[in-house]
């Protein structure tokens, strides 16, 4: 089964990374400081900017403002999620004829594979089951579909199977 | 033990999580003449087999786990109630070829458990 290999990434890049991550950190929290700064000074004249409503609407509804977060976080690592299986079905294209996302948010795909039978099946519940082991919350779905019906899947968003690095997506998302 | 492989297919969608069922029925008799307890979770269930758990009290071969592991994936995406892209026709021949699957897994895992000494019959 020809399958895409990667590089191990080495130390120098580890910590090249790191140091441009710590780079944009640093400037977004710049960034911030100077928000909250000038939020302060236009309180004090009666004017609300946007990161003082939401504070106070936070501190009126505590839940609400948890809850905001939680599913905010919980589409980022929905958004992670589908980026690798996409990254696994374009490592893995030999095997697949075609592969589509369904139009709702969750983690579902289409689909088509060369050869269908148990083994090429396995392999890609394989795959679902590397990923849901670290995140058991978000369940990932794949539903095989016949060659036959090949048509019934062209309204949705299709994967481009030939993308060369990292996530490609044709269609709505 | 039931034969749900010989149920009529139009109502395949409901079918499918039985075979499922079969496969854990299968596994606790298995376990209950091994004296082994699986726990009562269908976690805990696949925990004690799976041959990559730390915590696997009856670890399977690789190749059979996969085959109950694959039974509960299509057991899951059964109860999935999300499918809305594809007409009812289209999900009915999806549907069949899932059941074809999923007919040659449990048969095979039976087999397998009856091999082991446990009479299904």
């Amino acid at each position: 089964m020809a399958t895409k290999e990667k590089a191990p990434k080495t130390t120098s890049h580890i910590e090249a990374e790191t140091q441009a991550l710590l780079k944009v950190l640093g400037m977004a929290l710049q960034g911030f400081s100077s928000e909250v700064k000038n939020s302060s000074q236009l309180l004090e004249v009666g004017a609300k900017t946007g990161l003082v409503v939401e504070l106070q609407e936070n501190m009126e509804n505590p839940l609400k403002a948890m809850v905001k977060g939680a599913d905010l976080w919980d589409e980022n690592i929905k958004r992670m999620i589908d980026d690798l299986m996409v990254a696994h079905f374009v490592a893995n294209r030999d095997l697949l004829i075609t592969a589509h996302k369904q139009h709702q948010t969750d983690n579902f795909y289409y689909v088509v594979l060369k050869e269908d039978n148990e083994e090429n099946r396995s392999f890609f519940f394989d795959i679902v089951d590397g990923i849901e082991n670290v995140a058991s919350k978000f369940p990932i779905h794949i539903q095989f579909v016949p060659e036959s019906l090949i048509g019934k899947l062209a309204s949705l968003p299709k994967i481009n199977l030939h993308a060369d690095e990292s996530v490609h997506f044709t269609g709505k998302a | 033990m039931p034969s749900v492989v010989s149920l009529k297919t139009s109502i395949l969608t409901g079918k499918l999580p039985y075979f499922f069922y079969i496969a854990v029925h299968c596994l606790k008799a298995l376990a209950a003449k091994e004296g082994v307890s699986l726990g009562k979770s269908h976690q805990s269930v696949d925990d004690s087999v799976n041959p990559d758990s730390p915590t696997a009290v009856m670890p399977f071969d690789r190749k059979i786990y996969k085959k109950y592991r694959d039974l509960k994936k299509y057991s899951r995406i059964a109860r999935y109630d999300g499918i809305i892209d594809l007409d009812e026709d289209t999900f009915e021949i999806v549907q069949k070829e899932t059941h074809k699957q999923c007919v040659n897994l449990v048969i095979a895992f039976q087999d397998y458990i009856i091999s082991r000494g446990v009479p299904l019959e």
